[in-house]
């Protein structure tokens, strides 16, 4: 099952005075169950096509398609009730509320909605077990770890229940070791919790796990097909 | 999200102080200029209410101090119609008490010399109240005084004591006490001991208080001895005066409002630098919120919760400041204040409303952020 197809998507943004043509015609298909890893170099537009795809942002041209609805078409209010009933997203800097404990940023993103708090408290509970913080739910951000922030973050972007998570580097603020626990925990949840994953790195240790592989470069998106596009990546980033 | 709001104002207690001190200092002022002028208007209310009749001063004099009348007027004052009686007094303020020199202020001590043979202590003293202790004056007395209960008070004294006004010793024979502190302190005399004191010569009062037949008709007789002497006399009716204060005491709180709006601009300014620089520095963590299915909408409601919440805190603070630093300016000076609840809640919501008008611009730029602009910042 499709969730969400970019059909010749193209990005064209001002950044000062010169124009970036952050995507240049992205087709994708993102079907439900899948562990989509995104590599590629700082600036090639993986972070615009996060972005895109997430509802946080609309295509120059070309549409985006979730659930068979076209981007394009909807204002801003329309967007967040996307994101918020369909996506979940992952940053590296996790962007939690320093004010707050571990279970209250969980439910950060409920709280504009109506209905019974107490229920999504429990949803919270649950998922703060679930990414093994059920110890330091009662914690700040300030009192725990890098690792420990960055499943807080998960955790977060679960609380909805979306269908599908974006992950924006998720292990460039973590050492590598942290890093691994954080991939294997967003495989765990792909596999037992059928969540789908897309994950734009430039870290290409991560396309070993993945169940589809892209490289983004200059704006394009190519499918990775084993060896020969990994090497070529490679040989550009030695340069 | 309300409790989100109150979280968000504590990440940075420094600059959420500062700005809620522009609001409670904004609250503070309102409050002690508004109950001093309040409890200053209703003493004068008081004062004022109780002085009746028509005051005929010196033509062109300043006011009862500066007025001087030959006692010539007295019968011709009396010949004008629906005038009762013309009683000549003498209305100075004192300049030393027991060789003290006498403080300006509410405790300020006034001689009122009056003509006893024309009537009671009411009327001719232009006080009013009542003798608690001792007894009135007499047309016959000499060397005596009755003095309000504050006199008493300040100056340690009791009945049949002795006292030394201006110099001139005289013997305190009642104490009178009236619902106005502003006529409190004052000592009065006979006609004839006020000239001695004051340096009057014998033919001249300072002043006729005259009672008429009909009150309502004040006005009236007034004027017609305005027509009738007006190169000599100036005739005031109690109630005109009356509405002197009114105006003045207008003017004053047309400068407490003016005062009010001020403070209001600088807090409001305050509030909009405070929650404009608190959500540029959540610019990430608002596109991270707007990512999870926050609408502009709630982004707005949050930063309005937040300044909204300094505009209550601060109104909370400033009138509990306010209202202590009231009671306590009235308890230094002998001051009266008056705070009405009315006031309370009305500098309650001008300062809620405050937040809320200087959280307007700061959350539509909050709401208004890409969130895809806040999340490329690194």
């Amino acid at each position: 099952m499709t969730l969400i197809e970019s059909k010749k998507v193209t990005k064209v943004y001002k950044l000062g005075m010169t124009t970036v043509h952050a995507l240049r015609g992205v087709s994708s298909q993102i079907e439900k169950g899948d562990f989509i890893v995104i590599v590629g170099p700082s600036g090639s537009g993986k972070s615009t096509l996060m972005h895109i795809l997430g509802a946080l942002d609309k295509p120059s041209e070309g549409e985006v398609l979730i659930d068979g609805k076209k981007i394009s078409k909807l204002d801003e209010w329309e967007l967040a009730m996307i994101r918020r009933k369909k996506i979940g997203f992952i940053f590296q800097t996790f962007n939690l509320i320093p004010t707050l404990n571990a279970l209250e940023n969980v439910l950060i993103p409920t709280e504009p909605l109506d209905g019974e708090q107490e229920d999504y408290r429990e949803r919270g509970e649950n998922l703060l077990d679930l990414v093994g913080l059920k110890e330091r739910m009662h914690h700040k951000p300030s009192e725990l770890s890098g690792g420990e922030r960055q499943r807080v973050a998960i955790a977060r972007a679960l609380i909805n229940d979306p269908e599908i998570v974006f992950a924006d580097e998720p292990t460039g603020n973590l050492d590598s070791l942290t890093g691994d626990k954080i991939i294997n925990l967003m495989l765990n949840l792909n596999k037992e919790e059928k969540k789908t994953f897309v994950i734009v790195t430039h870290n290409q240790d991560l396309l070993k796990i993945a169940s589809k592989k892209f490289i983004m470069k200059d704006g394009e998106l190519s499918k990775i097909d084993r060896n020969h596009r990994v090497r070529k990546f490679t040989e550009k980033r030695t340069k | 999200m309300i409790k989100l709001s109150y979280s968000n104002l504590f990440r940075r207690k420094t600059r959420t102080i500062i700005s809620l001190l522009a609001i409670v200092i904004g609250v503070m002022v309102i409050i002690v200029m508004v109950s001093l002028a309040d409890g200053q208007f209703r003493d004068l209310q008081n004062a004022v209410s109780q002085v009746q009749g028509i005051r005929v001063l010196q033509k062109g004099a300043a006011g009862p101090l500066f007025s001087e009348i030959d006692m010539s007027f007295e019968q011709k004052l009396e010949s004008v119609q629906g005038v009762k009686k013309a009683i000549g007094t003498i209305f100075q303020i004192a300049q030393t008490v027991d060789g003290e020199p006498v403080q300006f202020g509410t405790a300020t001590v006034r001689i009122i010399g009056s003509d006893y043979s024309k009537g009671s202590f009411e009327t001719a003293a232009g006080v009013g109240g009542e003798i608690i202790q001792g007894r009135s004056l007499k047309a016959t007395d000499s060397g005596v005084v009755v003095v309000g209960e504050d006199f008493m008070d300040i100056y340690n004294k009791f009945l049949n004591n002795k006292v030394k006004v201006n110099g001139e010793t005289f013997r305190i024979v009642g104490v009178y006490k009236t619902g106005s502190a502003l006529l409190n302190s004052s000592v009065l005399m006979t006609l004839n001991d006020s000239r001695d004191v004051l340096n009057f010569s014998k033919n001249k009062t300072g002043q006729f208080s005259v009672e008429v037949d009909d009150p309502s008709q004040e006005k009236k007789i007034a004027e017609l001895i305005n027509l009738r002497f007006k190169n000599d006399l100036e005739a005031t009716p109690a109630s005109g005066f009356s509405q002197d204060f009114a105006i003045i005491l207008d003017g004053f709180r047309l400068l407490v409002v003016a005062v009010a709006g001020i403070s209001a601009i600088v807090a409001g300014i305050g509030i909009v630098n405070t929650m404009l620089m608190s959500v540029l520095e959540r610019f990430k963590e608002i596109g991270s919120l707007k990512a999870g299915g926050w609408t502009n909408e709630n982004v707005m409601k949050m930063v309005l919760f937040e300044s909204i919440i300094l505009g209550i805190f601060g109104g909370l603070i400033g009138i509990i400041l306010g209202v202590g630093l009231s009671l306590y300016i009235s308890f230094l000076s002998g001051l009266k204040v008056f705070i009405s609840e009315i006031l309370l809640i009305q500098v309650f919501l001008f300062s809620v409303s405050i937040g809320l008008f200087a959280g307007l611009y700061p959350a539509y730029m909050a709401s208004k952020m890409d969130p895809v602009e806040a999340l490329r910042v690194e």
